[in-house]
């Protein structure tokens, strides 16, 4: 089921209302149906590797805290499974498309069978989820889930099932294990959120998406119109997923749940690894404490941190998919990281807090960005090539102005994103310490959300697209 | 008192927007005075199959006649009529011949890409009373669902909704151009963006699109479809005003043995019964998707004929079809 549907909202409206009307023992009980049913709407096969994933790893924990002594073999269990099934439904055709022309360029031709399925919504997510959870098991961090039913409910909870963010156990396990009670504030905010995210993508992300669509659809996009789609990807790709980030956040209010957050300015960031603590900040948290401190992080030397670095920027842009313009992307953002570090270790201290230095690493970063968006958008190799290879002088006259009114209507539609960052980087706690509001008055929580439904009614885009990350 | 409040706002603001006369797109005079000014003997209408084959220039050459290519990129039969009956057949004299080149059974799915955005491409066509169409939309459309009825009753705002979009666009406009140079810039993008230039998988199956009508868009009879279609008042039109009326139904993309794509099994079928009563209509058919000189070497993306062939595909063309548009009418 998608957010952006009737039937979301009429399953919402239900579910919330058996939910706060039916005893607070029975809510953990009823949240797992209502969580399968919605992941299981349209493919109810996709339940099956769900359902193995969350089996075994409900076991496998139990067994971690019954055995601690078998801990490090019942991991691997773990992580051999998930990934396995991972690997299976999102990387198989991947290997196998890449050996068979591997082998066919050794003039060893080989017909390997390819699996005609469709991959599973959300499986990176809830893999990388529930195999957080065995390892916080296994270090001590949380105690196995006792409850069948609660564990199922932390990897099933529906508003986060398909698209995140990633939840740790020590967050959201231990919220669905204690009594749950929502506040009007709570409600008035968490309405705001989920407005602000069907704004986000209805308005923002969709009608930008039309024209970074033509543009990438293009066979020969001069120079101005290439960066005309990359620059409206660009916003798309924030909106989108911000967007599902937020109504998943807003939704899980509704049900007494706090998520973490996801996304913190990103466009805001002023170097790679400033990106990565705004951007799908539960994936990259996830794999900074999985992957990068187990591999030693970076306290073992230069090259062994370069080479955790390229390890866990591979790992990332892999995780987004089985093609490799991904690769390709988190090898991008592991040079541009260690080209950042080098750069901070020769520079003058002095010369690194120079006024107006901050203003100018952003702009550098978000073309940076941008081009990192190229490369994760573009999945023909030679295409991107010749993306890159590109000159401005070659682009024709009618193109630079066809290209400035496309990117004037996406900076029009990114304008409410901007006007949030405003409010939320310099105005927010301003208005609160003169108001005295800790949080947003109903009154006015009401007015933003109404203002939101109506730019929603009168803005939203002809052509509504599924979220981009429901792909990985 | 505070819910009651936003009760009546959620539901009575788009009420209020959506009050009072629907905005819509003005007939559009330029091709109609374009047409004047040059009077063609041959007018060709259809979509972005008609775009991405026919070479103008080649064409006048090769028939010897002024001819009049008049392609919309996602057009359907709706809009083939439109254009048949508000700007060619108002002409004086109307020219001889028209030929409309269409694919599977566009011609019988009178709802294919009528709604929404659609819709808007086909209102510079529109005068302002439109009774065969809407009379024929309105017999096919699908029913909503009982939530989505229940939602556009509430909030009729679908029509605003377009405008605002307009305005958007027109905003952005005004902020990069002079008003003078806004067609320059729309002709520039739609150039840009047209199917020509399109990369090879990146087109949607344009007849699955569009999809207001309830029948099968692959697989409906002609029979049962005729009716309801835009193809008798085509017929009528071009009858009383001594219009020829020529089909031209044009080869999808073949396999690369050059062997027909898939086809429905009911297509042949289908296709007797509409020769049958165009042939009884005056009004003859060609049917490109057998011919064998039509190779895959032909396309570029998808359905559409690679820029560089359209030459020759034009050659082509007027080989197969001018025999049926000089012939006399009723041999």
């Amino acid at each position: 089921m998608i957010f952006h549907s009737l039937h979301f909202l009429v399953f919402l409206v239900v579910v919330l209302a058996i939910y706060w009307v039916s005893p607070a023992r029975w809510r953990n009980f009823l949240l797992v149906p209502a969580s399968i049913v919605f992941y299981g709407f349209v493919h109810p096969w996709f339940l099956l590797p769900f359902a193995t994933t969350t089996i075994i790893d409900y076991f496998v924990a139990r067994g971690i805290e019954a055995q601690p002594a078998r801990k490090r073999a019942l991991v691997a269990v773990s992580v051999v499974s998930n990934l396995g099934l991972l690997g299976v439904f999102k990387y198989y055709n991947f290997f196998v498309e890449n050996a068979a022309a591997l082998l066919t360029s050794l003039h060893l031709p080989v017909s390997l069978p390819v699996l005609n399925i469709v991959l599973p919504a959300g499986i990176s997510f809830y893999t990388f989820q529930s195999i957080g959870y065995v390892v916080d098991v296994s270090r001590g961090h949380v105690r196995a889930c006792h409850s069948f039913r609660d564990y199922a409910l932390f990897v099933s909870f529906f508003p986060q099932l398909v698209a995140g963010p990633i939840q740790r156990a020590g967050h959201l396990l231990t919220q669905i294990q204690r009594p749950r009670t929502v506040q009007p504030a709570v409600v008035a905010e968490a309405l705001v959120l989920i407005a602000w995210g069907f704004f986000k993508k209805l308005v923002i992300a969709d009608n930008v998406a039309i024209t970074a669509n033509k543009v990438f659809a293009m066979q020969d996009p001069s120079f101005a119109m290439l960066w005309t789609g990359v620059f409206a990807f660009c916003i798309q790709i924030f909106a989108d997923f911000s967007a599902y980030t937020d109504i998943a956040r807003g939704t899980a209010r509704l049900f007494g749940f706090d998520l973490s957050p996801n996304f913190n300015h990103p466009y805001l960031a002023d170097s790679p690894s400033d990106f990565w603590r705004r951007w799908h900040i539960s994936l990259s948290t996830w794999i900074r404490d999985y992957v990068f401190i187990p591999l030693g992080g970076s306290r073992q030397g230069s090259a062994r941190t370069s080479l955790n670095l390229v390890i866990v920027f591979l790992l990332t842009g892999l995780w987004h998919g089985a093609s490799w313009n991904f690769v390709l992307w988190g090898l991008y953002y592991a040079v541009l990281t260690l080209l950042y570090r080098a750069a901070a270790a020769v520079v003058p201290a002095a010369w690194q807090s120079l006024p107006g230095l901050r203003v100018g690493k952003i702009l550098l970063m978000f073309l940076l960005t941008n081009l990192g968006w190229l490369i994760f958008r573009e999945h023909n190799a030679q295409q991107l090539w010749r993306d890159l290879t590109l000159s401005p002088a070659a682009t024709p006259a009618s193109d630079w102005r066809v290209a400035a009114y496309l990117s004037t209507m996406t900076a029009l539609f990114a304008l409410p994103l901007v006007l949030h960052t405003v409010w939320d980087v310099v105005l927010r706690e301003r208005v609160q310490r003169w108001t005295g509001w800790p949080r947003l008055a109903w009154t006015a929580a009401t007015a933003v959300s109404l203002a939101l439904f109506f730019g929603i009614l009168l803005l939203r885009s002809d052509t509504s697209q599924d979220f981009i990350y429901f792909q990985f | 008192m505070g819910i009651a409040a936003m009760v009546v706002i959620v539901l009575g603001v788009p009420t209020l927007l959506g009050l009072g006369p629907t905005p819509r797109r003005p007939f559009d005079e330029k091709p109609l005075r374009l047409m004047k000014k040059e009077q063609p003997r041959c007018v060709l209408l259809g979509d972005s199959m008609l775009e991405t084959r026919i070479d103008e220039k080649v064409l006048n050459r090769v028939s010897g006649e002024r001819c009049f290519v008049f392609a919309q990129p996602g057009s359907s039969s709706a809009t083939w009529f439109l254009m048949l009956k508000n700007l060619v057949s108002v002409q004086t004299p109307p020219p001889r011949t028209v030929i409309i080149l269409y694919r599977n059974r566009q011609l019988t799915l009178p709802a294919h890409r009528a709604e929404g955005e659609y819709r808007k491409s086909m209102e510079p066509y529109m005068r302002e009373a439109e009774p065969v169409l809407e009379k024929l939309l309105g017999s096919v459309r699908k029913s909503t669902g009982v939530i989505e009825g229940l939602v556009q009753t509430a909030y009729p705002v679908e029509r605003r909704r377009e405008n605002t979009q307009d305005k958007v666009q027109a905003w952005a406009l005004d902020l990069v151009a002079s008003s003078r140079e806004y067609e320059e810039i729309h002709n520039a993008a739609k150039k840009l963006f047209s199917p020509r230039n399109l990369r090879v998988g990146n087109l949607v199956d344009e007849q699955k699109d569009g999809g207001a009508s309830s029948l099968d868009p692959d697989d409906h009879e002609f029979s049962a479809a005729l009716d309801a279609s835009f193809l008798p008042a085509m017929i009528e039109l071009a009858r009383e005003k001594g219009i020829r009326l020529v089909f031209y139904q044009v080869k999808r993309r073949p396999n690369p043995d050059g062997s027909a794509g898939e086809e429905s099994p009911t297509g042949p079928a289908y296709l007797r019964a509409l020769r049958a009563y165009l042939e009884k209509a005056g009004a003859p058919l060609f049917d490109e998707t057998r011919e064998p000189d039509v190779t895959v070497d032909f396309y570029g993306s998808g359905d559409h004929v690679a820029p560089a062939m359209m030459p020759r595909y034009t050659e082509l063309f007027w080989q197969k079809v001018g025999p049926l548009v000089n012939a006399e009418p009723g041999r």
